[in-house]
């Protein structure tokens, strides 16, 4: 009796075991897709602040224009001309003197270790009461003179604490200035916009051009800035408080403030302290969206701060915290699509074709023993295949160039050439299995035509290039690095091509061997049944093919690593290299802080590739399972 | 001779009443598979033309591999060695120097499943006339619709020739593909088991088809429907295990065989 | 009614004489492309086995230079020098990569037995069962770089961080098991190679002939029990070929590892002869990133096409005699498929 219900339990137990199993790995596969987005949807959330308590109104330090940046971080921003700067980061003092030549400029540079200090001095023409503001910028090494007249002069600063003077110019109108962390980036405060400006060169002059207006509908009362943040909290007339992210062209208006806050000052890079008419000032904490990243900014281009014109730029951590971040993914998009597409271009012809013979022309015997071994390929390690390339091929590649496409291109044309000969044999002629490969007596002639297009690449380049195709190149227009996209695309196009050639044979193989048979049967010869007979049925077969390998070239990681040279550009030249999506979660996601905005904008990068190979993979299952429906029919 | 010129002559005999299709000679012909040294040992057969003559024999006995060396689609299977002669009229089908695709043109072949192209009925028919040449849609035309009346095919399909072949039945695909091989207008037709796939209203119309053609064509057809090689055909070959064992006149293979195992055969004792 | 038989073919012979030609020069392009596809795979074998094969004949290449005391180069790749970035040599990242797989074997062999146990003897087909299958075939086209990135995110700051939240909450802030290692590495390439399992076993179910099961059960034989019993021994060659592939390709893939694991340079093994054996938080060295370190870093690029070239003749003759036998065990399964007759 209860052996029985024994067995029926155990039964029961492993059959909800393999269920629940499969079910969890279902929900896996699903929470990865899940996850992904989770983690990048803050990236285009709305910022929010919650409250962290009220305080007791501490003075809040405001001067009578109310632009004065608060000291809550040590650094201070904006300074008063009547008060010498420090700049910390660089162990200075800057103040300022009159005297009978002009202005000057004193800098007092002290070493805290040999207990010294250095005075250095930079005198230009002009009258002291005039001199309205001085700034400088985050990475301080600009300062920034505004005269009352509205006439600005850059001064840079070196790290000995000597001054040069730079450019000059006049500035629009304003009320203050503000520094913003980064370089050669001011913003301008009027009655109701905030004007971002920033040095621009043109025709060897530099000037400070508008970069961007940030406008304060109701008229702005109060800004304050946080280093080294590039966050604005602005305090308008009407008492809301909007928070402005540099690069994002709308403010987020914090509604839960109140609309009476008379100002809002940071405390931290995340913490602000807000102050009211009425009740007493309260502190809060900014939640979500803080990162001030759009699609716009993702895929168009952007004009950033000290660039001349609007680009694609990823260069997502800057080398100082302030500096404008330059997420452009459009940089890496292309870097993976270039070198796919290369890959493409190099493994279609290679795998297609070999497809052809080994499924269609050889005997299934024949097949069954060169199939295994070129999908061999498959399974080499790409960090193997592209580790050797970079050190041993790569260096010989470039050097000798012309010799090896000539070689390449050779290639093809002798086999032809070899083939047709053995075709021509008597018997040979319309008999589709007749080919025998005998590659060891191929190898001496392979070698001999490897040889000769060798030496008609080294002639061709003497004759078409004056010399050297690396040195033609350039000047003409088409700068060559060691490690480019052509380089790339072979190793990538060897790397997918055994995944093509296996799928595509596969689907010309299904074709029933009875409607090429019946085309033959007709006078037809072998190519002529292919082309009218077996290639309409396996098309989609062999397209679901070439997308797969497209889709195994877009994600590959190794051979970017180690052949592109990861520099991302948005360029399409093949002689220049790239940085793709794959080789970038590498390279930045160790080193990105968790949760913060390179992070998410990684996995943003990451569910981009998966949302891109995803698409093809199953577009290209879609065509396959077409053909095999069709098979059926016909069998 | 030149084939286009063979061609014009067989067109023109045929017009006239008196033509009779040139009948095939095999001497001497032995067949070896990689795994079946044996396939088809020192057959000798004199198939007359104009008539239609039935291979019969016990499956695996090499029919198929018989019908095959007439036009050469052995050639395709590798490991096949094949010695002997075989002509047709003055040409000689083993010769290596023989070339493949013409033969083919001039010995068509039917086989036990229909295949018609994933293509329209119309371009099925019209396939070979395109790959000898024929490009002007007028004669295209002509020459699919004859061969579709030929095959018997024309009123049932002659509104719809635009159509996907494959969704015919089967009987009218195998019709099709009877049709697609008298459209380069051979001189022999092969048929390996037409009407074994086919219901027997439909094998009915192929026998008839049979019939009709075998004035202008000689015919060697295999099938292992006793009743259907002594309604269609003239002569009988009994073969097994790669050997010829009787070939005569199908009345007497069938009323009075003199071996005794065409006999046990055809009553059914065997195989 | 004009005669049927009255046309003449004007342009045969030129049809047919460039049909020759392009068949002629078909056959002999596609061929050539065959011939160049063979050639590589050759050409790639036979330089890393020259290459690595020639380094490891030479006589103190390296060590030479700086007094080491290795008496050859393979001691030297195996033992390490300070003339290689990895001062360890290959042999730790041997033991990682080995300790890697086998754990990752581990973990996958079951799961990926249980799914395809689920598809074909416990699922009805239907639409749980379509979106499962798809679910696994998409996972197979996934970059393993993904897969790299979702087990950083989840194995190890959703899972681990959890963990060290429950269990190693004195060590916090310092992370245990919240921090890249060996467990969260083996389990990311068990579900990059889970396709590659399902797929083969369940083709060694789907081949079982029904009449088998039927017959266990009509002996009165559950479930499980004919499982057990019947299918998955005969489906073993398969399991046991599909196991192989995932190891095969498991052993190759780096760039995942490089998110949820692997180092330069580990001071220990992650694996020890004294309990617990087996540190699974342990950060652990691997081949194949040891050849990407190799390339990417070490000085003097002359001296290392030989020492690169030979860790990768190590790890591709792993690699491909582990696919040899996989090919050659699904040959065996084939033909005593054929001869059985199903
Ligand atoms: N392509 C081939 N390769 C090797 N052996 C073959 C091949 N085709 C046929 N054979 C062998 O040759 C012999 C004759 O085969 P064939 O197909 O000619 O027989 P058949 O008389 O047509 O049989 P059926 O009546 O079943 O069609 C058989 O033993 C078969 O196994
Ligand atoms: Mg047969």
């Amino acid at each position: 009796m209860s052996v029985p219900r024994q067995r029926f339990l155990q039964d029961f137990l492993f059959a909800g075991l393999v269920r629940v199993t499969s079910v969890l790995i279902g929900l896996l596969i699903l929470g990865m897709f899940i996850q992904m987005v989770l983690i990048v949807r803050p990236l285009f959330e709305q910022p929010s602040a919650v409250a962290r308590g009220s305080s007791a109104g501490l003075a809040t330090h405001q001067t009578e224009s109310g632009l004065q940046v608060l000291d809550d971080t040590g650094v201070q921003l904006a300074v008063t001309v009547s008060t010498p700067i420090t700049l910390p980061k660089r162990n200075l003092q800057l103040s300022l003197a009159s005297g009978p030549e002009g202005i000057s400029i004193i800098s007092e540079s002290s070493s805290a270790t040999v207990g010294t200090s250095s005075r250095r001095r930079l005198a230009m023409p002009g009258d002291l009461d005039a001199l309205s503001l001085v700034t400088t910028d985050e990475a301080e090494q600009q300062l920034l003179l505004i005269f009352n007249s509205g006439a600005y002069r850059l001064i840079k600063i070196y790290a000995d604490g000597r001054l040069q003077s730079g450019v000059s110019g006049s500035l629009p109108p304003h009320r203050s200035v503000l520094s913003v962390p980064g370089r050669q980036s001011w913003i301008l405060v009027t009655e109701d916009t905030l004007e971002q400006v920033h040095l621009r060169f043109a025709q060897g002059r530099g000037e400070l051009v508008p970069l961007r207006t940030l406008a304060i509908g109701q008229g702005l009362r109060h800004v304050s800035q946080v280093s080294p943040s590039r966050r604005l909290l602005v305090t308008t007339r009407s008492g809301s408080t909007q928070l402005w992210q540099l690069g994002r062209p709308e403010p987020a208006t914090l509604d839960m403030l109140g609309s009476d806050s008379t100002s809002a000052n940071w405390l931290s890079p995340v913490r602000f302290r807000v102050h009211y008419e009425s009740v007493p000032a309260r502190d809060y904490e900014l939640r979500d969206g803080v990162t001030g990243v759009s699609a716009a900014r993702l895929f168009l281009p952007v004009q950033h701060e000290g660039y001349q014109e609007p680009g694609y730029y990823w260069q997502p951590v800057a080398a100082s915290d302030g500096f404008e971040a330059k997420l452009s993914l459009v940089p890496l998009l292309i870097g993976t699509l270039k070198a796919a597409l290369v890959g493409l271009v190099f493994a279609i012809p290679v795998a297609v074709g070999a497809a052809v013979f080994v499924g269609y022309y050889l005997p299934s015997r024949r097949r069954e023993q060169i199939k295994p071994f070129i999908e061999l390929i498959a399974s080499f390690p790409t960090v193997v295949v592209a580790g050797l390339v970079g050190l041993w091929l790569a260096p010989r590649l470039t050097d000798s160039l012309p010799e090896i496409l000539g070689a390449v291109l050779i290639i093809p044309l002798a086999m032809m050439a070899v083939f047709g000969i053995l075709h021509r044999l008597p018997r040979a002629s319309g008999r589709i299995g007749s080919v025998k490969i005998r590659p060891l007596v191929l190898l001496p002639a392979l070698v001999l035509v490897l040889s000769a297009g060798a030496v008609f690449g080294h002639w061709a380049e003497q004759w078409i290039f004056q010399g050297s195709l690396l040195m033609w190149l350039p000047t003409h227009g088409i700068p060559v690095q060691q490690l480019n996209s052509l380089l790339v695309g072979f190793v990538l196009g060897f790397a997918i091509f055994p995944v093509i050639f296996s799928l595509a044979e596969e689907a010309i193989y299904e074709v029933p061997a009875i409607g090429a048979t019946g085309s033959i049967a007709l006078g037809a010869t072998p190519w002529r049944s292919f082309q009218d007979v077996v290639l309409p049925v396996a098309a989609p077969g062999i397209v679901s093919a070439v997308m797969l390998g497209f889709g195994r070239g877009v994600g590959e990681t190794m051979i970017f690593l180690l052949l592109s040279g990861n520099a991302p550009g948005s360029d399409w030249s093949l002689f220049s290299g790239l940085r793709s999506l794959s080789a970038t979660l590498a390279i930045e996601l160790p080193e990105a802080a968790v949760g913060g905005q390179h992070f998410q904008i990684l996995f943003l990068g990451a569910l981009l590739l998966f949302i891109l190979t995803f698409v093809i993979n199953t577009c290209a299952q879609l065509l396959r399972q077409r053909v095999i429906g069709k098979g059926r029919v016909r069998r | 001779m030149d084939h286009r010129e063979a061609l014009i002559a067989a067109s023109n005999n045929r017009a006239n009443l008196n033509y009779v299709a040139p009948g095939i000679e095999v001497q001497g012909l032995s067949l070896t598979y990689p795994d079946e040294p044996n396939a088809l040992i020192d057959i000798n057969l004199s198939i007359p033309g104009g008539e239609v003559t039935a291979v019969i024999g016990p499956s695996g006995c090499g029919k198929s591999t018989l019908l095959r060396c007439f036009n050469r689609m052995n050639d395709m299977l590798e490991g096949c060695q094949y010695s002997g002669s075989i002509t047709l009229g003055d040409l000689n089908i083993l010769d290596p120097m023989t070339d493949v695709t013409l033969l083919r043109r001039r010995v068509g072949m039917v086989f036990q499943q229909p295949n018609p192209f994933p293509m329209s009925i119309y371009d099925n028919v019209a396939y070979g006339p395109r790959i000898g040449g024929l490009r002007r849609r007028r004669d295209l035309d002509e020459v699919v619709e004859n061969a579709l009346r030929l095959a018997a095919l024309w009123d049932e399909v002659k509104g719809q020739l635009g159509k996907n072949a494959t969704v015919l039945s089967l009987g009218q695909q195998q019709r099709l593909v009877i049709a697609r091989a008298i459209a380069v207008q051979p001189e022999v037709l092969l048929m390996d088991e037409p009407a074994s796939s086919l219901d027997p209203i439909s094998t009915l119309r192929i026998e008839e088809l049979i019939y009709e053609l075998k004035q202008s064509y000689t015919i060697v057809i295999v099938t292992h429907n006793m009743q259907q090689a002594a309604r269609v055909s003239d002569r009988t070959a009994f073969l097994n295990q790669g050997q010829v064992v009787e070939y005569d006149a199908t009345d007497k293979i069938f009323t009075n065989p003199s071996q005794r195992a065409t006999e046990d055969y055809i009553t059914g004792r065997y195989g | 009614m004009t005669n049927p038989d009255m046309f003449d073919y004007p342009d045969l012979n030129s049809a047919r004489i460039r049909d020759e030609k392009i068949n002629t020069l078909m056959t002999a392009a596609t061929g050539a492309a065959t011939l160049l596809a063979v050639v590589s795979v050759v050409a790639f074998l036979g330089f890393i086995v020259l290459l690595g094969g020639a380094w490891l004949a030479e006589e103190q290449a390296l060590s030479a230079t700086v007094g080491q005391q290795h008496s050859s180069n393979f001691e030297l790749l195996l033992f390490g020098g300070r003339e290689l970035a990895s001062s360890g040599g290959v042999l730790p990242a041997i033991v990682g990569t080995v300790v890697l797989t086998l754990l990752m074997a581990v973990i996958v062999a079951p799961l990926g037995i249980v799914v395809a146990l689920y598809l074909t003897e416990y699922s009805g087909g239907g639409w749980p069962t379509q979106l499962l299958r798809i679910g696994v075939q998409n996972l197979a086209a996934i970059p393993s770089i993904i897969y790299g990135v979702f087990g950083l995110a989840f194995f190890v700051y959703v899972i681990g961080g959890r963990i060290d939240e429950l269990f190693y909450a004195s060590n916090l802030p310092t992370p245990t098991f919240g921090t890249p290692g060996l467990l969260w590495a083996s389990l990311t390439l068990a579900l990059l190679t889970l396709p590659t399992v399902i797929v083969a076993t369940e083709e060694g179910l789907l081949r079982i002939p029904s009449s088998l099961r039927e017959g266990s059960r009509a002996l009165g034989a559950t479930r499980v029990e004919t499982i057990f019993r019947v299918v998955l021994p005969a489906a073993a060659p398969s399991i046991l070929t599909g196991i192989i592939l995932a190891v095969a390709r498991a052993a190759g893939e780096v760039a995942p590892l490089m998110l949820v694991g692997v180092v330069r340079y580990a001071p220990t093994l992650p694996v020890s002869i004294e309990a617990p054996f087996l540190q699974l938080e342990q950060k652990f060295m691997h081949l194949g990133f040891y050849v990407y370190d190799l390339t990417m870093h070490a000085p003097g690029s002359e001296g290392r096409v030989g020492i690169v070239a030979a860790a990768s003749l190590l790890l591709v003759s792993v690699i491909v005699s582990l696919n040899i036998v996989a090919l050659l065990l699904r040959v065996r399964l084939r033909r005593t498929y054929v001869q059985s007759g199903v």
